[in-house]
């Protein structure tokens, strides 16, 4: 088991390596100066060509690409992940301000999303095809469908304006009723989702020969979702793995319409400023969120069914 | 016994009064909407209007303009020209602070002048007034002198300039100077509680000589979206915003809501810009069909809501070289169809007009963030196609598309512009500004032009200059560079219980004393 | 038993193949070119909606629901029924597509990466963590920039990361698989890789994958919508339910008609895949007896 960890460990860092230099050069060949455009003004005017040499020299952007990339891996180790292109702040103090609000508006939504999937996937999946079955399916779909930006200004209309039981810019210091509104435009759309997938596999192992066996041999109805559960343990890391990068980039969608000042708009700043230090730092917390989500989904899944820490069916070792 | 009872009376009354006053100093708060976050608040490098609109509260100008663009003192109580137009003098006011207590000296004012003109500075249309500057020194503790070398007619306006403190900024990189978050003012506010990301408060400076303002603070918030930022506003959670057409029309039509609309004009027009140097868009003749396709009054009556007028040229009215004789093109196609004819761009099998092997196909670039602009050009693109020209709408995101056009890199494009009280053309429309060295978009080249708008760079005076300036009108009239579509009229929606609100060409923030004049009254007083 | 499934499967396709054909026939159902003139040039008999998608009629903005236009006029005066029709076309069409190549791609490499184990699966994985972890806007920016944008680079987008998610479902079906009774005795039997993959544990691996198609389906019409709102998305004039989504925003109080048909029309279409896919899933489903 160890050594099996200390495997993944490698490959975890891998991974970002790969994450890093491929969205470094990704943004790097995007057309757009960023020097051009942290100088350009609100009135449409281009910056004179000594600011922008001045600009390139402060960021380092006359060197060549390579040389670049490798500096900014060198100060990343040390924690430093360099000064922003748009405003010169340190990129560690912007994610600080920005992380924590995304962090806790999408893990929220993740909590509720689960809260309200788990329970009608199991009724679901206990009687499919029944009216439970289909009515929660239809709604859920429905929440799906609609856009972020169209939920969530119905929400805003409906509870922050006409009934005025939640204030309109959302804010954590004001308590739970200062974020509900951003978290359940962002849970609710993600309810549908969660919740077939919850139906699915526990159909699967419900249907499963060995559970057959057992509810032959009188095993409880809910003693057979319990097994269920357990079965689908693998899918079910699996999926929180999958949803896991959406907890750091957030929803710059829901995140404008609530003014809530997050990763996501971070992000999206970033990106059309081609600031390349804050996109990478953002890039660096979204991709360990994501191996440390997949490691841990694996050993998880791992200890919860036995079965998987056996050999390979094709007689390779894991 | 009547005189208790009138002694009670009277104290209830004083308690009341009491009351109304306090209430009306907690209540003393103006709201107010930003669309982004400050990324900066260094007066010399604030590029987007939520810094300026910031700064415009905590920094004084030398001079300042006012409500009708003239130039008045600000920090500065006096600006004195050479007659040879070459050395200013400037004399800053006795009782000027910063809000540490330290006074603003003639040392301040060469610092900036000289961080400005660093070239690693990154300031960018104010630098362009300090071009040739040969030496700026300080001559006692309130004069500073700076000379140029060459004259220039828009110079002055050079001293619509703030401020840096020289004790923060002398000697360190004024990019990474830790004082652009955290700036001294010297003007009726001084920054207070920064939460970055959500909201920035402005409370009254008390080192501030001049008047004291009424709010006793002043709170922004970041709203990026339009539709949270409009609710707020009908419930007088937020005083001020810019609206839509849309929003301002629910305005005027529910008199229950806690905001009214505000129209005026704005110096800035908007237009299709088309590379001069292209085969297509070479001739004037066929810039000018162009133009008299599109129907600019149907858009005006019906996106705008009757808030645009049609563009005639590059000066708008409200500056004072605008000539009312110059009119637009008026919307004609037969007359368009027949010029593109005349230039050899006849109908071809497809509908579609061809000289020779050509195709009059082209694609339009637009940027991202403008609604309306992209409304416009999907309106244009119709008429277009009616005419047999096959226009191609490329929507792109922000960056890559003022890449593009900074570079020179399009066929077309469809821009705004808004303007500062400086009406020299010569930034927009000189063959030397050409990208990527300038401004000059369209690559507009016309010997004759030029040479008027170098004349005009010496000439001082208001009447010989206007007559210079209809001259040029009339070139770029006939030449049409690009399609000036409208000049469009600002919308805001304020609080009625804002008093003292005043507009000018250049909004409501920008000049003096702008948004420092502002008071939260009770909600009945008329505008 | 098979055949009650099986017709099942077809009720539950109707919506599904109800909007597919409305799609195809978009450009006969909605134009203002009759269908038949007669000899002097007058229209004989019109199209259901003698709409051009793209006639645009700045008078005519934003009017209600009524006769001669059904569900009204958007923003610049076009007929909404008639860009509903022929948005159909590029929504569904493009989002079918990136949904197939999604699941397709994922399910294969997850069922590999599950029962192969070793080096195959950390390749995989390695591939599957690093395509999640570059930020989706980074991936947009960079193609808008090269390829002019069109729904397709909403269905490319969706593809390039879409398949990650079902990778690692089936990944993950494959793995607790791997040392199933039944997959020991085919291999016992001197069954190949590729047999036991398709044959065997695709079956039980694909149902909790294909729950998720749908929401791919409807995801790239969404993802093209954002799209849209942050400028980018299908050029004009072309319509597409996601544009006309984002196009509606400021208006969706004051103009419902203009949001509410590609809402719903999305909504519905979801439902009908998601209904068509369950079938799909019971059908697949090995029978227990």
């Amino acid at each position: 088991m160890l050594a099996y960890a200390l495997r993944r460990l490698l490959s975890a860092l891998a991974t970002l390596l790969g994450v890093l230099t491929l969205v470094f050069l990704l943004l790097s060949a995007t057309p757009g100066d960023p020097a051009v455009l942290a100088a350009r003004s609100s009135g449409g005017r281009p910056a004179s060509p000594e600011a922008l040499a001045a600009f390139r020299r402060l960021h380092g952007l006359d060197r060549p690409l390579p040389v670049q990339y490798v500096t900014w891996a060198a100060r990343a180790l040390r924690l430093d992940l360099g000064r922003s292109f748009q405003d010169g702040r340190e990129v560690r103090e912007r994610l600080a301000a920005a992380l924590p609000a995304t962090l806790y508006l999408n893990g929220c939504a993740l909590l509720l999303a689960m809260l309200a999937a788990v329970p009608c996937g199991i009724s679901a999946a206990r009687r499919p095809g029944g009216r439970f079955d289909r009515v929660s399916g239809a709604v859920f779909d429905l929440l799906f469908a609609t856009p972020s930006f169209v939920l969530g200004l119905l929400l805003l209309l409906v509870f922050s304006v006409k009934l005025r039981v939640t204030p309109l810019f959302s804010d954590p210091a004001l308590g739970p009723l200062g974020v509900v509104l951003p978290v359940a435009t962002l849970g609710l759309g993600a309810v549908a989702l969660m919740s077939r997938f919850v139906r699915a596999s526990v159909r699967t192992a419900l249907d499963d020969p060995a559970a057959l066996a057992a509810r032959a041999r009188g095993e409880s109805g809910g003693a057979a979702v319990r097994r269920a559960l357990r079965r689908s343990a693998g899918a079910f890391s699996a999926l929180a793995a999958v949803l896991v990068p959406s907890l750091v980039t957030g929803s710059v969608l829901v995140e404008r319409l609530f003014s809530w000042p997050g990763a996501g708009r971070l992000l999206a700043d970033g990106v059309f400023a081609r600031d390349v230090p804050v996109v990478l730092g953002l890039t660096l917390v979204a991709g360990c969120a994501v191996v440390v989500a997949s490691l841990a989904g694996d050993l998880v899944s791992a200890w919860l069914d036995p079965r998987l820490r056996d050999v390979g069916l094709l007689g390779e070792r894991p | 016994m009547t005189a208790r009872r009138t002694l009670g009376a009277l104290l209830l009354v004083v308690a009341l009064a009491a009351c109304g006053q306090k209430g009306k100093h907690a209540e003393s708060v103006i709201h107010r909407r930003l669309e982004g976050e400050p990324k900066t608040l260094n007066a010399l490098l604030a590029t987007t209007d939520p810094e300026n609109v910031v700064l415009a509260l905590l920094e004084r100008n030398l001079l300042e303009y006012d409500e009708k663009l003239d130039l008045v003192p600000g920090l500065a109580e006096t600006v004195e020209v050479s007659s040879d137009h070459r050395t200013y003098t400037v004399r800053l006011r006795p009782d000027l602070r910063w809000e540490d207590g330290r006074p603003v000296t003639s040392a301040d004012v060469v610092c900036t002048i000289r961080t400005l003109v660093d070239p690693k500075t990154p300031a960018l249309s104010r630098k362009s007034y300090w071009d040739g500057l040969e030496r700026v020194d300080a001559v006692d503790e309130r004069t500073a002198r700076a000379v140029f070398r060459e004259p220039y007619a828009g110079r002055i306006q050079a001293f619509n300039l703030p401020l840096l403190p020289a004790a923060a900024y002398q000697g360190t990189d004024v990019n990474t100077n830790p004082r652009n978050r955290a700036p001294l003012a010297n003007g009726p506010y001084r920054l207070g509680r920064w939460e970055a990301g959500r909201t920035l408060e402005l409370v009254r400076n008390t080192q501030y000589s001049g008047e004291r303002p009424g709010p006793e603070m002043i709170l922004f918030r970041v709203v990026p979206e339009n539709s949270a930022a409009f609710q707020a506003l009908l419930s007088g959670e937020l005083h001020e915003m810019r609206v839509t057409y849309e929003q301002k029309t629910r305005l005027e039509a529910d008199a229950s809501v806690a905001a009214r609309p505000l129209i005026f004009d704005e110096l800035g027009y908007t237009y299709l810009a088309w590379k001069n140097d292209h085969p297509l868009f070479a001739s004037p003749k066929v810039r000018r069909a162009l133009t008299m396709l599109i129907d600019r009054e149907a858009i005006a009556r019906t996106l705008y809501g009757g808030l645009a007028r049609p563009a005639s040229g590059p000066i708008p009215p409200g500056l004072w070289p605008y000539d009312p004789s110059v009119a637009p093109w008026p919307h004609d196609p037969k007359q368009a169809a027949a010029l593109l004819d005349e230039a050899g761009f006849r109908p071809g099998p497809d509908g579609v007009r061809r000289r020779g092997s050509d195709r009059f196909a082209f694609t339009l670039l637009l940027g991202a963030g403008s609604d309306l602009q992209r409304q416009i050009t999907e309106v244009v693109q119709q008429s277009f196609r009616a005419a047999g020209i096959d226009m191609a709408i490329r929507p792109m995101e922000w960056a890559a598309f003022a890449s593009k056009v900074d570079a020179g890199d399009f066929e077309a494009a469809i821009l705004a512009i808004s303007l500062d009280p400086n009406p020299d053309l010569a930034v927009y429309w000189h063959s030397s500004q050409r990208a990527p060295n300038g401004w000059n978009t369209s690559g507009y080249r016309n010997p004759k032009a030029d040479a008027l708008m170098d004349r005009l760079r010496t000439t001082f005076g208001r009447d010989e200059a206007r007559g210079l300036y209809a001259e040029l009108l009339r070139i770029l009239h006939e030449d049409e560079p690009v399609t000036f579509l409208h000049n469009v009229r600002s919308r805001w929606g304020l609080s009625k219980r804002l008093e003292e609100v005043r507009t000018s060409p250049i909004g409501l923030f920008l000049f003096w004393p702008g948004g420092s004049a502002w008071r939260l009254g009770t909600g009945t007083a008329p505008l | 038993m098979r055949g009650a499934r099986g017709s099942r499967a077809v009720r539950a396709g109707l919506g599904l193949i109800a909007i597919s054909v409305l799609a195809l026939l978009a450009p006969f159902l909605a134009r203002s070119r009759p269908w038949l003139e007669t000899a002097r040039g007058e229209a004989a008999l019109s199209a259901p909606v003698p709409w051009d998608p793209d006639a645009v009629d700045l008078d005519g903005r934003l009017r209600p629901p009524g006769r001669g236009h059904w569900l009204g006029t958007d923003e610049l005066g076009r007929d909404v029924l008639a860009r509903l029709l022929h948005g159909a076309r590029v929504s569904v069409g493009a989002g079918a597509l990136a949904c197939a190549v999604a699941l397709l791609a994922g399910s294969l490499l997850g069922a590999l990466a599950g029962l192969a184990g070793g080096r195959t699966d950390r390749g995989v994985l390695f591939a599957v963590e690093v395509v999640q972890s570059v930020p989706a806007l980074v991936l947009v920016a960079a193609l808008a920039a090269f390829l002019p944008p069109s729904f397709f680079l909403a269905a490319l987008l969706i593809g390039l990361t879409g398949w990650t998610d079902s990778a690692r479902i089936v990944r993950a079906e494959a793995r607790r698989l791997r040392s199933a009774p039944f997959l020991e005795a085919a291999r016992a039997a001197g069954a190949r890789r590729g047999r036991l993959l398709v044959r065997h544990v695709l079956p039980h691996a694909l149902p909790p994958a294909l729950a998720t198609a749908p929401y791919v389906l409807g995801a790239a019409v969404l993802t093209e919508a954002g799209l849209s709102f942050l400028g980018l998305g299908t050029p004009p004039p072309a319509a597409s339910w996601g544009r006309s989504l984002a196009d509606a925003r400021d208006v969706v109080t004051t103009a419902p008609w203009c949001v509410l048909p590609p809402a719903i029309a999305l909504v519905l279409l979801v439902l009908s895949a998601r209904r068509l896919g369950d079938a799909f899933a019971e059908r697949s489903r090995i029978p227990s007896s």
